[in-house]
């Protein structure tokens, strides 16, 4: 088993449920992963910024 | 940009939806990755970045979240959810497919952790070793 570094900051109160997880045996794996998302609004305009910004000293 | 996340595991027993969003009403609730029996995600990129979200913990100020995330399995299944306007970094230890995640959210996807499980070809099983 390896476990890897941690991803993203550290804010967030609801934790995983390490129970669940616990429940899991080695023959368990994963069969699906879903999501929802929107659209990305601030990080276009946040790049969008940034290019700008550095145009500059072009 | 990734609102909420669910994984679902073959033992039936867990399969919440994390991430705060998305159980308030998404307006964009897509794809599902299907893994067929014996495939296994073997790559995972994370991208996280600095968003103004609604949270508890820092009123007013800019939080560091996972706005997107890139599944590929070792069937060649791939699926991108949420944005790449963030940094990205990756994980894909070789010989190890993902076993589980775990993470934090509030508002959003706030972090992620995965373990991995190495491929034993020997006996077709997993096996575990210690903390590498």
């Amino acid at each position: 088993m390896k476990r890897g570094d941690p991803f993203g900051g550290p804010g967030g109160e609801e934790l995983w449920d390490d129970a669940e997880i616990a429940t899991l045996t080695f023959n368990d794996t994963i069969t699906s992963v879903t999501a929802s998302q929107s659209f990305d609004l601030a990080g276009l305009f946040r790049n969008k910024f940034i290019e700008n910004k550095y145009s500059i000293f072009r | 940009m990734l609102l909420s996340l669910t994984f679902s595991y073959s033992n039936d027993k867990i399969g919440k939806e994390y991430g705060g969003i998305g159980r308030r009403g998404r307006w964009d609730d897509l794809n599902r990755l299907e893994l067929t029996p014996g495939e296994h995600i073997d790559h995972i990129t994370i991208y996280e970045g600095y968003r103004n979200i609604t949270n508890r913990w820092r009123e007013g100020k800019l939080t560091y979240v996972i706005v997107g995330i890139y599944f590929k399995t070792d069937h060649n299944q791939e699926i991108l959810y949420g944005s790449t306007n963030g940094i990205q970094k990756k994980e894909s230890p070789k010989n190890y497919f993902l076993a589980y995640a775990q993470g934090k959210c509030g508002g959003h996807i706030d972090s992620l952790r995965f373990t991995w499980y190495k491929y034993c070809l020997k006996n077709s099983t997993i096996i575990e070793e210690n903390n590498l």
